[in-house]
């Protein structure tokens, strides 16, 4: 299945970088905090939304990285894209590329998962694979 | 000569800053925290990033991976330990490694890949990576 790619654009501010003139690197992971969210909501899953008329409780973080090539400085404009590269099981994986200028200078990839309300486990919560009709508002719709 | 590699273990009070509308720890904050208790590390080795800045040549060592597993999850109101150690200086390249205890447990693990500059007016970047001076080195390692 061929999942959308979600585009967008950031400036990078004052308030984004460390005293070597660069973003600060943990701000990365900020950026692709709101880029998974705003992936959903494009396709209209709203979080808090969700997390008011439905089961579900959020999507809680497994394993995340990133890989740095190019820094990133005060002033510049990066271009974030942003996509499901796979469903396995209850786990799915997404990734991030920030291009400045044309050049890639970061990739991001989180590892997360669906959480529903489960009052039976210890933790309150249990993950469940990603659901159908979301899945398939994600995905590029193959001409019929 | 083969003295211990330095350890560095930081003890932090989750509060409202830190947390997500989950009332867990919002995960880039966690990145801030490795970023942090790298410092302390290097402090404790009796390099001060800050002092080291504009009076030598070094112009600091910027990340190129960065990476992080979660195993539980931690909350507003927890205080938990950091334990971050160098586990590997290889010719340019600073391998540190956090380990965050909540109540005992491991909470998760990080780790960062970094590599040490220097200036180079010759390069368009204005620095480059250089391997890491012997003294320091030793220093970090904790063998001298």
């Amino acid at each position: 299945m061929k999942m959308k790619v979600f585009k967008s654009t950031r400036h990078i501010n004052f308030a984004d970088c460390d005293p070597a003139q660069i973003v600060f690197y943990p701000r990365f992971f900020e950026m692709f905090d709101r880029c998974t969210e705003n992936m959903f909501r494009d396709v209209g899953f709203y979080w808090e939304v969700a997390q008011a008329t439905t089961n579900y409780v959020g999507m809680p973080l497994i394993e995340v990285s990133a890989k740095f090539h190019r820094p990133v400085r005060f002033g510049d404009t990066v271009e974030i894209e942003t996509w499901i590269e796979e469903i396995k099981g209850k786990v799915y994986v997404v990734l991030h590329k920030i291009v400045n200028k044309g050049v890639l200078s970061l990739e991001g990839r989180e590892v997360r998962c669906y959480a529903v309300k489960a009052p039976e486990h210890a933790s309150g919560i249990r993950a469940i694979p990603l659901p159908a009709d979301l899945v398939d508002r994600l995905a590029v719709k193959e001409p019929a | 000569m083969d003295a211990a590699p330095q350890k560095s273990r930081v003890v932090r009070d989750i509060q409202f800053a830190d947390c997500d509308p989950a009332q867990i720890m919002f995960y880039p904050r966690f990145f801030e925290q490795f970023v942090r208790c790298t410092e302390v590390l290097f402090r404790k080795a009796g390099v001060h990033w800050d002092k080291m800045y504009g009076k030598t040549d070094y112009a600091g060592t910027p990340i190129v991976d960065a990476s992080a597993k979660f195993h539980r999850p931690v909350r507003f109101g927890d205080t938990v330990e950091i334990d971050s150690w160098i586990e590997e200086i290889k010719g340019k390249v600073i391998v540190m490694r956090h380990e965050v205890y909540n109540r005992g447990e491991l909470a998760l693990e990080g780790r960062e890949v970094r590599v040490y500059t220097v200036h180079d007016p010759k390069s368009d970047k204005g620095i480059k990576a250089a391997p890491v001076p012997e003294a320091l080195r030793a220093r970090l390692l904790g063998t001298r």
